[in-house]
């Protein structure tokens, strides 16, 4: 569906994004993550047409986007970080100008805004003015304009920033249901728990660079870099520490809030034999698991990395 | 006006639609337009109080004339100046660089409006209104002018207006596009217009409507003159409003992929 391909873009001598290669398929949910002034909206803007790229190709359902802007509009639904709404309108006035603006034939205008309210859950509010509609009402008005012309591609940058919690939780479950819509989506954020639990894939980027993507499950189990064991024991902790220490399985130990956390490099699923080992020396285990890795952690480590 | 607006809407010109409704509620443009008028109005009545006093002499005004006729002739060509000079530029130069300052602009850019699309659209308002005002205001003419015996300027007279009005928002479209704030853009548009010798060309052909119909007794050599003059501006203000569209409409292309 989208297709970056070594992707430059320059103000002046800063490169905000440098040499980019991605790929988004039909249906991919992808998770664009990156600190603030990462690249996120310069890479978003390029695909959505707003901003020409230094260098390097964008593809949109095969169309170049700096070839043929004309063609791609129409395919894509793009929401800023910042939304500029008229606020001197009414609700339906608002997607009704952008109806007709997109050129949606008449008869079906009415039905179009009546669907895209439903969906973002503002039937109630279709007589409000603009203006008096709270910031995640304007936000979710925002998406409902985006979606208004069916786009296939939606390009989200950073749609829950500066939300309470509860609008969060509502943009969240109007995001999964344009997942369930079969939408493809890439959606941008400074923060990754915002989309750990409904992004299939996602792409990590740093200072303009691309540091990792592809599927979320194959990037954790890539960054995880051997398992962690936390262990906890009745007493003798620091005898088995040096047991521990011992195995050619373990790679290395430390101890967090009285509970040991060891680094398993063995054959994986076969870290059992650690509690065995430690049971047949008499250590009274109370505890033993294997640590979670989430998005978060590699988010930190592949980040700290790119940095240091 | 609202018979004129309520088919203006039937255009199906989203822009022009959205406008109209946001400066119907806003009461932006016919807010300004009652203020000027009552303005106006009190200008004028104070101009007429002095005009009776010592026009008689200055401005040789034919006795056969009604004093109604001379009141009326000011008020109208005032109010019409005053519409073009001072309603259209800031509204005009409001019209893209709000939508920059508001950040509006790159949803729009992102629909299937053509950027010929919105610079019609968006300059359509004060150029419809000035159609309207003329419409409404023609049958006064008509009337002022016919009993001022030169009736056959009045029709080039309103054209002149509705020219007028065309260069002033193309000149505001086009600041408008080239700044980022309303601010600059307002302040870069009068000083075009005051500046402009062209524009000024128009605008100085104005006061004749007033003046010319006062001065019925100038000789009929002069008034060719005049009506050349007038000719010669409208045809300019055309061109030079349409160099303007030309331009914005390049400017908004460009902008487009650069917001
Ligand atoms: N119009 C611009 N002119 C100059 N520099 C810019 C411009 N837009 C963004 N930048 C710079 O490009 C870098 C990337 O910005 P951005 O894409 O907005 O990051 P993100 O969205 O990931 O926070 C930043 O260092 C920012 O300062
Ligand atoms: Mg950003």
């Amino acid at each position: 569906m989208v297709r970056i391909e070594n992707l430059v873009k320059q103000y002046g001598k800063l490169t905000a994004v440098n040499d980019l290669n991605l790929n988004i398929e039909t249906g991919d949910i992808m998770g664009f993550i990156g600190p603030n002034g990462a690249g996120k909206t310069t890479t978003i803007r390029m695909v959505a047409t707003l901003l020409k790229p230094t260098s390097g190709k964008v593809f949109v359902d095969g169309i170049d986007v700096v070839a043929d802007p004309e063609a791609v509009r129409p395919l894509i639904g793009y929401m800023p970080d910042f939304f500029g709404l008229y606020d001197d309108i009414k609700v339906w006035e608002y997607l009704d100008f952008f109806a007709a603006a997109y050129k949606l034939p008449k008869p079906k205008r009415a039905g179009s805004i009546d669907d895209v309210l439903e969906l973002t859950d503002l039937t109630i509010k279709k007589d409000s003015f603009v203006s008096e509609l709270s910031r995640g009402m304007q936000q979710r008005l925002c998406l409902a304009k985006t979606l208004l012309h069916d786009p296939k591609l939606l390009l989200l940058d950073e749609p829950a920033s500066g939300l309470d919690p509860r609008a969060r939780i509502e943009i969240k479950e109007l995001l999964k249901e344009l997942r369930n819509m079969g939408k493809t989506i890439l959606i941008s954020s400074h923060i990754l728990p915002e989309l750990a639990d409904f992004c299939n894939k996602i792409a990590i980027i740093e200072q303009g660079k691309l540091v990792v993507s592809g599927d979320v499950d194959a990037i954790i189990e890539q960054c995880r870099g051997g398992n962690v064991l936390h262990i906890t024991l009745l007493d003798r902790q620091e005898e088995a520490l040096a047991l521990l220490n011992g195995m050619d399985t373990i790679s290395d130990t430390k101890i967090e809030d009285g509970t040991i956390a060891a680094t398993y490099i063995g054959e994986p699923g076969e870290h059992y034999s650690i509690l065995e080992q430690l049971s047949k020396n008499g250590f009274k285990v109370t505890s033993f698991s294997e640590a979670q890795v989430d998005l978060e952690d590699v988010f930190m480590k592949v980040t700290r990395g790119a940095v240091s | 006006m609202r018979w004129f607006e309520q088919h203006l809407e039937r255009l199906d010109w989203p822009l022009l639609t959205l406008e109209l409704r946001r400066s119907r509620r806003s009461a932006k443009i016919f807010g300004q337009m009652l203020w000027i008028s009552i303005g106006f109005l009190v200008y004028g009545l104070l101009m007429f109080a002095m005009f009776a006093m010592c026009a008689p002499a200055v401005l040789k005004v034919n006795t056969n004339d009604s004093d109604l006729v001379v009141f009326l002739t000011m008020v109208i060509a005032l109010w019409r100046s005053l519409f073009s000079f001072f309603v259209v530029p800031s509204y005009s130069a409001r019209m893209i660089s709000s939508e920059k300052e508001n950040r509006s602009f790159e949803h729009l850019a992102l629909t299937s409006l053509s950027a010929k699309d919105i610079v019609i659209q968006k300059a359509a308002l004060p150029i419809f209104y000035s159609l309207a005002i003329t419409v409404v205001l023609l049958p006064l003419d008509i009337v002022v002018l016919a009993f001022s015996g030169a009736l056959q300027y009045c029709f080039v007279g309103s054209l002149g207006f509705v020219c007028q009005v065309a260069l002033y928002t193309g000149i505001g479209i086009l600041s408008s596009c080239l700044c980022n704030n309303t601010r600059s853009a307002s302040v870069i548009t009068y000083l075009t217009i005051i500046f402009a010798p062209i524009s000024s060309a128009s605008l100085w052909a104005r006061p004749w409507f007033s003046l010319g119909a006062l001065n019925v007794d100038v000789v009929p050599q002069e008034i060719d003159l005049w009506l050349i003059r007038v000719v010669l501006s409208i045809l300019i203000s055309i061109a030079v409003a349409a160099l303007c569209f030309y331009l914005a409409v390049g400017k908004i292309e460009r902008l487009r992929c650069s917001v």
